[in-house]
């Protein structure tokens, strides 16, 4: 009886992988196929990435993508960064609620923030900038970077900087000498939040994107509704090649840092 | 530095000894830290939020596209309770009012159903499976959900794999309607929302101390015993703020309804975009988010109200 309450278990186990995995692999597969219509190819081609790539308006939205997440990183980084610091080191009052405050934006609604950033934008004249759409995305990315980046700061041993301190460093150089080498994965880890958290955002860029700065996922939208065509499995394709490329940059990155360290013993 | 410094400081204050320039310094930084964060969330949150309550108080612009020159989103400088009224005496807007809500729960039951038992399977899962279960879980959140929705869509189509597979087996004759009903909203939107439910219910248990159960079973009792009266209870409260967020992004599916779903089964969050782009309404648009919003608002007073009360569970956690 317990025997085949655990093989239940585990089968339910392996039908939510599924449930989780493929769609993304559909997805995936489907957009190798060479066939105008949408089936998991027996063949393996990229003509639908080529034709991505010579689309010019793919091609804008990719680069737009790219701009928005620049924009989103800088914005949640200095916001996160400097609240982390604060937090990590400051006895605050109303700590609980600020940290509440802080977060609040992550468990708000797309749509909504969309709305309100929509109206708010189109008063102050930034509506159809790269920038509205960065703040819209830094909303949801620095709550995550700050929480990444507290965690790791209160994680330092003290005795680092007050030794620093000590010896004569003024405060700006013991941060940029000795604090941003030590939590320097976290910073990477904020960093590839963002830039995930943005490139993949879609219902804001839905409502603050113009023809001229539209995002990938936003030319998706449509296309997606309308003509369904391995052309958009293609675009989405890319946008997850971009995910990983940022991935795996990050893992590189850490990997070179600890040869780093290791060359210096 | 955070504790010694922050203990110099104070004791500093209590004496009265004269702060040293740096110490100044370093007081009033704990306020310019805050600085960035206090801007960013006055000036692109709660002031946009505060906007779209005044917006979705002016009176529609009334272009509709045909001989109009010029496209007024709304008319500046008035004031008017018409879109509320509309909202809330209009049987279609009553309509997605409630259909929104019916969807929120079913979409949270299920994946509340889904996502304990799983997590308790990462949770009592070897070290290495666990990592991987965890990678997969967070897999979905670092793609686009539009191509989640999309593989979705390939994978439940009349043509798509689930219903071919149905018919080579022999056990239907003609494709199941497997898209664009209820089924496909939900299992959309339970997709998109699970990973962070998962997430949350798992760092929860790994916080209870296994010494509990271990205990439990320690003295006899089977492993549901244990599982239904220490593991269970104590980890309610973590799994009331999974509940919680669950629910609130069950609340503003959109992308979901609109593509695996049908006219029928559209939200309030379908809505907003709807009557702001297409009807070029964006007061009633505005209306319609704070409409969403003001529902968060309640879910959120829900949950303060459970979290101090004083229900069996907080007792059972020594809260």
């Amino acid at each position: 009886m317990r025997q085949v309450g655990r093989l239940i278990f585990h089968l339910f186990a392996l039908g939510m992988v599924a449930y989780l995995l493929l769609p993304i692999v559909i997805a995936v597969l489907v957009s190798f196929t060479p066939s105008r219509f949408i089936e998991i190819p027996t063949t393996f081609s990229l003509k639908w990435y080529r034709e991505f790539l010579e689309d010019t308006r793919w091609m804008n939205g990719f680069w737009n993508s790219v701009y928005v997440s620049g924009f989103t990183i800088v914005i949640s980084f200095v916001v996160g960064l400097t609240a982390a610091l604060s937090f990590a080191r400051y006895e605050l009052k109303w700590r609980t609620g600020l940290y509440t405050l802080a977060l609040t934006p992550v468990f708000t609604p797309a749509v909504i923030l969309g709305m309100s950033l929509l109206a708010f934008s189109h008063k102050l004249g930034l509506w159809g900038t790269y920038l509205s759409i960065a703040i819209a995305h830094s909303l949801w990315a620095y709550p995550l970077v700050f929480m990444v980046l507290k965690v790791s700061l209160e994680g330092l041993d003290p005795s680092i900087e007050e030794a620093a301190r000590g010896m004569g460093a003024r405060p700006w150089r013991t941060f940029y000498e000795i604090i941003l080498p030590l939590i320097a994965p976290s910073v990477l880890v904020g960093i590839l939040f963002s830039f995930i958290i943005s490139v993949n955002e879609f219902v804001m860029a839905l409502f603050l994107g113009t023809v001229e700065t539209e995002t990938l996922p936003r030319i998706i939208w449509p296309t997606l509704r309308y003509t369904l065509t391995p052309l958009v499995a293609a675009a989405s394709g890319v946008l997850m090649l971009l995910t990983v490329v940022v991935l795996l940059l990050a893992a590189w990155l850490m990997n070179l840092r600890k040869l780093v360290e290791f060359s210096r013993g | 530095m955070p504790p010694t410094s922050v203990a110099k400081l104070r004791t500093w204050d209590t004496v009265g000894t004269p702060l040293s320039v740096s110490a100044y310094l370093a007081r009033s930084h704990k306020y310019l830290l805050l600085l960035p964060l206090a801007l960013f969330l006055s000036v692109f949150f709660v002031m946009p939020l505060a906007w779209l309550f005044r917006v979705s108080f002016y009176a529609h612009g009334g272009a509709s596209g045909f001989g109009v020159s010029q496209v007024r989103y709304y008319i500046p400088n008035t004031f008017t309770f018409h879109n509320y009224a509309l909202f809330f005496t209009d049987r279609y807007f009553r309509h997605t009012l409630f259909f929104t809500m019916e969807l929120a729960l079913i979409v949270t039951v299920v994946t509340m159903a889904l996502a304990y038992p799983f997590a308790y399977y990462i949770y009592k899962a070897t070290p290495k499976l666990k990592l991987l279960l965890l990678v997969l879980v967070i897999l979905p959140k670092l793609s686009n959900m539009l191509v989640l929705i999309y593989g979705l869509q390939i994978l439940l189509g009349n043509a798509g794999i689930i219903n071919q597979l149905l018919s080579v087996l022999g056990v239907v004759a003609s494709p199941v309607p497997l898209v664009h009903n209820l089924f496909s909203v939900v299992l959309g939107k339970v997709l998109l929302i699970i990973p962070y439910t998962i997430l949350v219910i798992t760092a929860t248990l790994h916080t209870l101390d296994p010494a509990l159960a271990d205990a439990s079973k320690g003295m006899g009792a089977t492993p549901a015993r244990t599982f239904f009266e220490i593991t269970l209870p104590l980890s309610l409260p973590g799994t009331l703020v999974a509940l919680l967020i669950t629910m609130i992004w069950a609340l503003g599916a959109f992308v979901s309804p609109s593509i695996l779903g049908n006219p029928d089964l559209h939200t309030l969050a379908v809505e907003v975009p709807k009557q702001t782009f297409e009807n070029v309404n964006w007061a009633m648009g505005s209306a319609v988010a704070f409409v969403m919003l003001s529902l968060v608002f309640v879910l959120v007073l829900i949950y303060n109200w459970l979290h101090h009360s004083r229900l069996p569970w907080h007792m059972r956690s020594g809260r």
